[in-house]
């Protein structure tokens, strides 16, 4: 295990120097002057050439190059052009925040989405065609509710009607109470979103489990439908349900740049949302890279993962 | 029922008591405004009444019943760049940085006029080129930066003058010939060329805003982060993409601000903001009233006052006689004749456009009237066709991509169509839209621009110093004889001479359509009825110093 660790963890280098030199390559595409598109403002000479030197776009290529992977090694993915600000100091602040929404969307729409595809599964092993194809009519449509759509009938019902919930204010770790509230909605988009795909793979699975010799074996010995379905079946189904939840962090990733904009959350999607639209570079490039690094981190973990739930897999 | 406070600058002043009235000040003009074609700026509303300036006689007098808890919590519409009066820019950031901040003046909230701040009085040289500013003796800097004295005021101007700052308004003291402390509170500041509009030039507001050297050696790059000014507010806390909060200045030198902090929650989505309105999240919400079917909502809701800043600025459109058709002042008065301005005004956005019939917004006291382009597409038509364009032209204009082409431009556009200008669009991101129009590089363009003083819009729009890339003039307006009459204005010190010589430089260049202002802004905050003495200021910032929270239910 800890050799493929090893191997594993190896193999992801040249897949981070790929994300490192198409992040460091996206600022020098700009057509004509990055510092100049970026400055955007008539800016003279002398001030181009100091945002150039501070945007490290000055000299060759290649010893811009070094440079940013010295700076990498250090941490230091430079500093914010309009406030001034370590690009990785916003990142600290806004990493937990996002971390802590996507997590917790992940295990809300895994609860919500497995159960159905598990029961769904079961209904139609069980001949109950109708209840079936309710479930899972459920979960396309919820599928086919675009996320901002959600949030802003979410926001209608809970927080405008109902006010059970806020939209706005600032996140206090230390308020736990408060900060359930503040990020309950957005959790509960995020998490709605992934139950489609989920409860798919999970209905799928569970239905070929549920025709398995263990399955009639465990019947025959009188073991309860609800532990059949539960424990038997739907622990064998794992590994799908597992690959899928991985790959759907990706998009959740995606979806926070959404959400953390219509709940004013001060996340890692805000942030983005903030360089791209002030054209602050540094800030745009040090989020893509930790986009892109969790995205790998994410799939390795999900790897990992599968030994827990399978004991049949080994990695040599 | 709907509640729109428009308070008439006689009544404001009569409850003030000429609070802001300065005397001696003749000043017609001048204070910088940023470029801001998203947002808002404008008159206030109030219901203020003070006995010395900001300050409400009913905060002095206890006829409001204060509430135990004086903070605020205020909607803030967007992620400010930073407090560094020397780059700093857009309302957002400008709201803050104002209460943060002090300048040698302050505006009149109602007429924009410079009332005394950090200098309690002031005397101009006959020939208008020495001002000398006698400084209040107990203004102390936030965070134990100490007592103000006349030497922040040179270390902070003289900043902005060095290119080593890379002052975004460093343009704006280009006449400063030096700055002289004969002793810790009087400032000398001698002009190369008389300006009586100077005054606007040292007010609270971008490079007027006197900083602390010491502050600013203590924080270097993070300063813009950590601003210490010597404002009614201190600087406490800013977490990114999230909230601000600013402190009251118990050493304010005014006396402490009723509020003991604001908080401004960052909350884009104008969704989100109602509904936190709504849900008393916030108190206020800042500029939250785009369009019609908003301001039409809130003002049915009784629980809300609507603030409204109104006509604050003009939307002018900006022609480049370097493409061929549009040199030819004919073409440009086409664009005036061809298209029902006071009926888009009305029909598509009459809560926030009227028409426009100048560069200068109608508050300022310099605005004049001589010409209207009323519609008249047959009047056009003849003008396209004596100027050799009978079976019309394309011209194209550029946009920014986050706003597109709003509605009352597209029907702008068909009806221009109709007398034989296709209007096309090209759109853009923001930054190399302003990029561009900075530059020249376009064929048509449009601008809002807020400003209190008549210059920042007649010489910036006009003058040919100012021609782009230089300056504001993206018209590459010039006219000699306007020029004088402009440079004359500045100079003049008789109020009446410089008003006639004002209304004569709108006339003419509204005559040439050098530009064609086609509608002005107006802007509407939301606020609880218990959130007392709110102003709106002619450049859209709100002086937090005498609000107070009236006890409520």
């Amino acid at each position: 295990m800890n050799g493929y660790i090893a191997r594993r963890g190896f193999a992801m280098v040249p897949t981070l120097f790929g994300i490192v030199t198409l992040v460091f390559l996206m600022i020098r595409l700009i057509p004509g002057d990055p510092a100049a598109a970026v400055g955007g403002e008539g800016l003279g000479e002398e001030a181009l050439a100091a945002l150039r030197e501070r945007l490290g776009v000055n000299g060759s290529i290649p010893g811009q190059y070094a440079t940013y992977l010295a700076d990498l090694v250090r941490f230091d993915l430079g500093k914010s052009i309009h406030t001034g600000l370590p690009v990785t100091e916003l990142i600290s602040d806004a990493l937990p925040v996002t971390v802590a929404v996507a997590l917790l969307s992940v295990v809300m729409g895994t609860l919500i989405a497995v159960p159905v595809g598990a029961v769904a599964a079961y209904a139609r092993s069980k001949g109950k065609v109708a209840a079936d194809q309710g479930l899972t009519g459920f979960a396309m449509g919820v599928d086919t509710m675009p996320p901002f759509w959600v949030a802003l009938v979410l926001i209608l019902v809970f927080s405008l009607h109902l006010k059970w919930f806020p939209v706005s204010g600032p996140i206090e770790w230390t308020d736990p109470v408060a900060a359930t509230k503040r990020l309950f909605l957005p959790v509960v988009v995020l998490g709605v979103a992934q139950v489609a795909s989920v409860a798919r793979v999970t209905r799928t699975a569970v239905l070929d489990a549920l025709q398995d010799d263990y399955v009639r074996t465990a019947r025959a010995l009188g073991t309860p439908e609800t532990v059949v379905l539960f424990k038997h079946a739907l622990r064998n189904s794992a590994l799908p349900v597992v690959t899928i939840t991985g790959l759907s962090v990706g998009r959740l990733l995606g979806g926070t740049v959404i959400i953390e904009n219509i709940f004013s959350i001060p996340g890692m999607g805000t942030a983005l949302v903030q360089g791209i639209n002030s054209r602050d570079y540094p800030i745009v490039q040090g989020v893509i890279l930790v986009f892109a690094l969790l995205f790998i981190l994410v799939n390795f973990a999900t790897d990992l993962v599968y030994t827990r739930v399978d004991p049949r897999v080994r990695f040599g | 029922m709907m509640f729109v406070r428009d308070l008439s600058r006689r009544k404001f002043l009569k409850a003030t008591g000429g609070a802001g009235a300065v005397a001696g000040l003749s000043a017609i003009g001048a204070a910088c405004g940023s470029d801001d074609d998203d947002d808002a700026t404008g008159t206030g509303t109030t219901e203020a009444s003070a006995t010395r300036p900001g300050v409400s006689s009913t905060q002095d007098a206890g006829a409001v019943k204060l509430a135990a808890n004086q903070t605020l919590v205020v909607r803030q519409y967007d992620e400010p760049g930073g407090f560094d009066p020397a780059t700093l820019f857009r309302i957002e950031t400008e709201n803050i940085a104002f209460n943060v901040y002090s300048g040698l003046t302050s505006f009149d909230p109602l007429t924009g006029s410079p009332i005394p701040d950090l200098a309690e009085s002031w005397t101009i040289s006959p020939d208008g080129k020495t001002y000398t500013f006698k400084l209040v003796e107990n203004a102390m800097w936030h965070q134990d930066f100490g007592k103000f004295t006349s030497k922040d005021v040179k270390y902070s101007y003289e900043r902005v003058l060095n290119p080593a700052t890379n002052s975004t308004y460093r343009a704006e003291f280009n006449n400063v010939a030096s700055i002289e402390t004969p002793n810790e509170y009087t400032v000398v500041i001698n002009l190369k060329t008389p300006d009586q509009n100077f005054l606007y030039q040292v007010g609270n507001y971008h490079q007027g805003q006197v900083v602390k050297q010491e502050a600013i050696e203590k924080y270097g790059d993070q300063y813009a982060r950590n601003p210490v000014g010597t404002g009614p507010f201190a600087f406490k806390e800013w977490v990114a993409n999230s909230h601000m909060v600013l402190e009251g200045h118990a050493g304010y030198f005014k006396g402490a601000p009723t509020l003991k902090s604001i908080r401004f929650n960052l909350i884009k989505d104008t969704a989100a903001a109602e509904t936190a309105l709504s849900n008393k999240e916030v108190e206020v919400a800042m500029s939250i009233g785009r369009n019609t079917e908003i301001i039409d909502r809130l003002a049915k809701d009784g629980r809300y006052v609507l603030h409204k800043s109104e006509d604050y600025a003009n939307n002018i459109w900006i022609f480049n006689p370097d493409y061929k058709p549009l040199a030819d002042p004919r073409v440009r008065q086409a664009f005036g004749y061809g298209q029902d301005m006071d009926g888009i005004a009305k029909q598509i956005a009459p809560h926030t456009q009227k028409v426009a019939h100048s560069i200068l917004p109608p508050f300022m006291p310099v605005y004049s009237e001589s010409l209207k382009y009323t519609y008249d597409p047959g009047k056009a038509k003849e003008l396209l066709k004596a100027a050799g364009y009978g079976d019309g032209f394309t011209v194209k204009q550029i946009l920014t991509s986050t706003t597109g082409a709003s509605e009352d431009l597209l029907i702008r556009q068909a009806q221009l169509l109709d007398v034989g200008i296709k209007l096309e669009f090209e759109l853009m991101e923001t930054a190399i839209w302003n990029k561009r129009r900075n530059g020249g590089d376009y064929e048509l363009t449009a601008r809002l621009y807020p400003a209190v003083n008549p210059d920042t819009l007649l010489f910036g729009y006009l003058h040919p110093d100012n021609i782009v890339p230089k300056g504001l003039n993206g018209s590459k307006y010039n006219n000699p004889a306007l020029t004088q009459k402009l440079e004359a204005a500045r100079a003049e010190p008789d109020v009446e001479k410089r008003k006639a010589l004002y209304a004569d430089v709108q006339k003419i260049a509204h005559e040439e359509a050098a530009y064609m202002p086609y509608a002005t802004n107006t802007v509407y905050w939301a606020a609880y009825p218990w959130v007392k003495n709110l102003v709106i200021d002619k450049l859209a910032v709100v002086n937090w110093f005498p609000v107070q929270i009236e006890e409520h239910a």
